[in-house]
């Protein structure tokens, strides 16, 4: 197999191997090499943090990197881990090997290696058809097609604007690409070193593109990155380079690529003079303006007025401290409320602004003065120290809203009489129990039920009030139903008179006692004089009488001499309701 | 077997009141105690006496009132290394109080008091004209004034009633007047009694939480990440509606609504 084909080796292994694994990719730069050559194989792992393995008895591992890709395409970025190994082999013929990463496994990887070289970088003349394909699909394979990437022809370095700077001092790093060719996604392989810098990359940095004259040549320049480096120790700080890989562009199947180290960059960092450092100065290194504001100038006591420190220009806003009020007026409380941070890392530097807000709260009514702070930094520009400081405020508390407040005097600027206004005291009366709301208070409880007990009580006189009138008891008003009960008990015993009469003068005696409230052992003409008194003399009362007289007598006679049973019940019915309707009448008063 | 565990209990059933009172002595002991740490100055232990024993005894008006007290005498002492959240718990012991007692003026100044530290002004909207006017004795009246007036028309139904009872059948006027004052005071308190517990019901503290920390992001999705809505700070009321994971979906009193992490709430 031709060394040609080799490009077509790792779309193989993908279209083989993507429906099992389809984040890992492994790709080599050659199928045949020779046996002093190194093999170039990457492991390219997406969202995998497995670390992958060659498996091969026939190479030997000469070299390996691990590197996080970074593309760079249109300003977009994405990242994916890439594993460089440099594979030797050991012997000539048909060798093979594995690539696992964790439960995935990738190959057999056929490569067919012959004695000596053949990755030797012969220069070959340009041709416009393989110049856009990257190279004849269709003719024999070229092993030295790295050749075909000469070192002149993509340079890589770190810029700075200056070399010398200030302990603290940001100063923006530019990764640039100085090219003369197409180069396609240039990729990390391995970030660079910078002890003793903290380093922030810019927010949304796009890409720029210009041209430029470098050793002599003509490039065009791409700024890929830019960073801000601000040096956190003095003396000599290095930042070594980092590497990247570079494809070269132009062909349908890719163009040959290397690794370009970027050269160590060495900067001087100095440090800050002792000379004039101003007592007040925290470490700030650049150009800052400083505001103080208060929202309002005239506040109600106990109310809130919010003072503001904002701090705003470029600079190590990271490693400053913000000014805060020197209040001595005991009367003016304060406390940090919030801190507004709006510093974003801009190509020029860190910018923005850092806000820093007081609650003030004034516990009496009078003037306040808020006395001016100072901050000071260091302008790399003037190479000096610069102080800066806010003007003094004045904050009226005037008297409040609730409560009365406190209780002062102004007289000019002389407080004659203070009354300090504080939380009240604990409740030391000991331990009560827990009030468990007004729906269970005893007063709820006793309205509610001081109601209740005036209506029943209103219908317990009006009903004590009628009996009264009526003279009778409480069954009165059922006395005819309970005697009319009784006659059918009565009706029961026709056959026998003795129990059918007792009955039926059980029925009649029962409703005048139920009737008039009289007793079972009052007798019989007392009975009748209490009727006559209560409702008067009348054709039924005497009709009744007479009955209960018959009853009387027919239980001692013979069943011959009584009469008809059935007569008897139907008249003494007949009888009750007559005066039940009569007595009914008369309920209104006595006769 | 059955003697003796018959001779335990009524053991056990005589000598209950004996150890209620001896138990309440013992509380009595140690909310004095608790006062004297306070009369000194060391609100940090008063504070934590005064909690232990709302736990044992539960909640009541003084022992909310002194922890309320003395939680925000921590936070208001900078040099305490325990501040956080003090501010939150004493609103929240004085809120709890006032609810057990609203009359209390002692609990209502210090309640207003504490209230005026807390940075945000968050206030509940105004309720709509109609509504108002329609229940301004709910707006306005409190739950015990509401609870008042009802018992007072049932009292005043009740006496219609009596009188209706009462007057006989020929003063038909005084019975039509008193039919008349009977449902119109019943209706009365039908409708007070009803505002009064819905108005109870509406100030339960149960789903109640304040900002405990110094600031606190209100987001609008409960991750980390997600876009900050509002910073609230500490003493903040909100009311708890769902709760994701460790974050805590509030709303506030305008009715704004967001997520908090759970760890920055005092429940």
């Amino acid at each position: 197999m031709k060394v040609r084909a080799a490009r077509f080796l790792p779309i193989a292994c993908l279209a083989a191997l993507a429906p099992l694994f389809a984040s890992m990719e492994v790709q080599v730069d050659a199928e045949k090499i020779g046996q002093e050559d190194t093999l170039g194989v990457e492991v390219i792992l997406e969202g995998e943090e497995a670390q992958p393995e060659i498996r091969s008895a026939d190479f030997e591992m000469r070299g390996s990197s691990r590197s996080s890709q970074i593309q760079i395409i249109n300003g977009a970025v994405t990242k994916r881990t890439i594993y460089h190994f440099d594979l030797g082999p050991m012997r000539t013929g048909s060798l093979s090997f594995s690539v696992a990463a964790g439960k995935e496994t990738k190959g057999p990887v056929a490569i067919e290696v012959v004695a000596g070289r053949l990755k030797a970088p012969p220069a070959q003349a340009r041709n416009p058809i393989e110049e856009f394909f990257g190279g004849n699909p269709w003719g024999a394979p070229q092993p030295q097609r790295r050749a075909e990437f000469g070192e002149d022809e993509a340079l890589v370095r770190n810029e700075v604007p200056k070399t010398q700077v200030w302990l603290g001092e940001t100063i923006p790093v530019d990764t640039v690409l100085y090219t003369r060719v197409v180069i396609e996604q240039p990729r990390l392989a391995k970030e660079d070193e910078a002890s003793g810098f903290s380093v922030e990359p810019v927010n949304d940095f796009q890409p720029q593109s210009a041209r430029a004259t470098l050793n002599g040549q003509n490039y065009q320049k791409i700024v890929l990155r830019r960073r801000l480096f601000t040096p956190t120790l003095t003396g000599n700080a290095t930042i070594k380079g980092a590497v990247l890989r570079l494809e070269k562009g132009g062909g349908f199947w890719g163009g040959p690529a290397r690794n370009v180290k970027v050269p160590d960059l060495t900067l001087t960092v100095s440090p800050l003079p002792d000379a004039g450092k101003p007592a007040t100065f925290r470490g700030a290194v650049g150009e800052f303006a400083l505001k103080a504001r208060l929202s309002a100038g005239t506040v109600k006591a106990h109310d809130a007025a919010t003072l503001v420190y904002e701090l705003s220009g470029q600079g190590n806003f990271r490693g400053t401290t913000l000014p805060a009020p020197s209040l001595r007026d005991p009367d003016l409380a304060s406390r940090r409320a919030a801190v507004r941070d709006t510093v974003k890392f801009t190509p020029q530097g860190q910018e923005g602004t850092l806000a820093a807000e007081y609650m003030l709260i004034p516990e009496r009514e009078k003037f306040y003065t808020l006395p001016g702070v100072e901050w000071s930094y260091f302008s790399p520009a003037k190479a000096a120290y610069i102080t800066l400081r806010t003007p003094t405020l004045t904050l009226t508390a005037t008297k409040a809203d609730k409560d009365g407040g406190p209780s002062v005097t102004i007289n000019g600027s002389r407080e004659v009489e203070t009354q300090r206004e504080d939380i009240r005291y604990i409740h030391t009366a000991g331990l009560r129990s827990a009030s468990s709301g007004p729906f269970r208070s005893p007063w709820f409880i006793a309205l509610h039920a001081l109601a209740l007990i005036a209506a029943a009580g209103a219908f317990a006189a009006r009903r004590i009030h009628e009996l009264r009138r009526h003279g009778g008891l409480g069954l009165s008003s059922h006395a005819l139903e309970r005697a009319q009960k009784r006659l059918k008990q009565c009706v029961k015993h026709r056959g026998d008179s003795d129990a059918f009469h007792r009955h039926l003068e059980a029925a009649l005696q029962g409703y005048l006692q139920d009737r008039l409230g009289v007793s079972a052992g009052m007798p019989l003409t007392e009975v009748r004089r209490f009727a006559v008194a209560q409702f008067g003399e009348s054709e039924e009362l005497a009709g009744l009488f007479e009955l209960v007289r018959a009853c009387q007598a027919a239980r001692y006679a013979r069943p011959s001499e009584g009469g008809s049973d059935a007569g008897k019940s139907d008249r003494a019915e007949a009888t009750l309701r007559a005066i039940d309707r009569l007595w009914g009448e008369k309920k209104g008063g006595k006769p | 077997m059955t003697r003796r565990l018959r001779i335990l209990l009524v053991s056990v059933a005589l000598l209950a009141p004996v150890f209620a009172a001896s138990r309440d002595e013992a509380d009595a002991r140690t909310l004095d105690e608790a006062n004297r740490y306070y009369r000194r100055g060391q609100y940090q232990e008063a504070l934590r006496i005064y909690e232990d024993l709302l736990r044992v005894r539960g909640p009541s008006r003084d022992l909310l009132y002194n922890a309320g007290n003395a939680a925000f005498q921590v936070y208001r002492d900078t040099t305490a290394t325990n501040r956080e959240g003090k501010l939150a718990l004493a609103i929240r012991h004085f809120e709890w109080a006032k609810r057990l007692s609203p009359s209390d003026e002692d609990v209502a100044f210090n309640l207003e008091f504490s209230r005026r530290l807390v940075s945000d002004r968050i206030q509940a909207p105004e309720p709509n004209a109609l509504l108002f006017a329609l229940f301004f004795y709910y707006y306005l009246a409190t739950v015990p004034t509401l609870a008042l007036l009802a018992a007072i028309a049932f009292l005043l139904a009740g006496a219609a009633a009596a009188a209706r009872i009462l007057l006989s059948a020929d003063r038909e006027a005084l019975r039509t007047a008193s039919l008349t004052v009977l449902l119109v005071a019943a209706c009365l308190w039908a409708i007070l009694l009803a505002s009064a517990i819905v108005k109870h019901r509406a100030t339960r503290l149960d789903d109640r939480a304040w900002i405990r920390t110094e600031t606190a992001d209100l987001r609008t999705e409960p991750r980390p990440d997600a876009p900050v809505a509002l910073e609230l700070h500490e003493g903040t009321r909100v009311k708890t509606v769902n709760s994701v994971d460790q974050w805590d979906q509030v709303r506030l009193e305008d009715g704004r609504q967001g997520w908090i992490p759970g760890e920055r709430l005092l429940k």
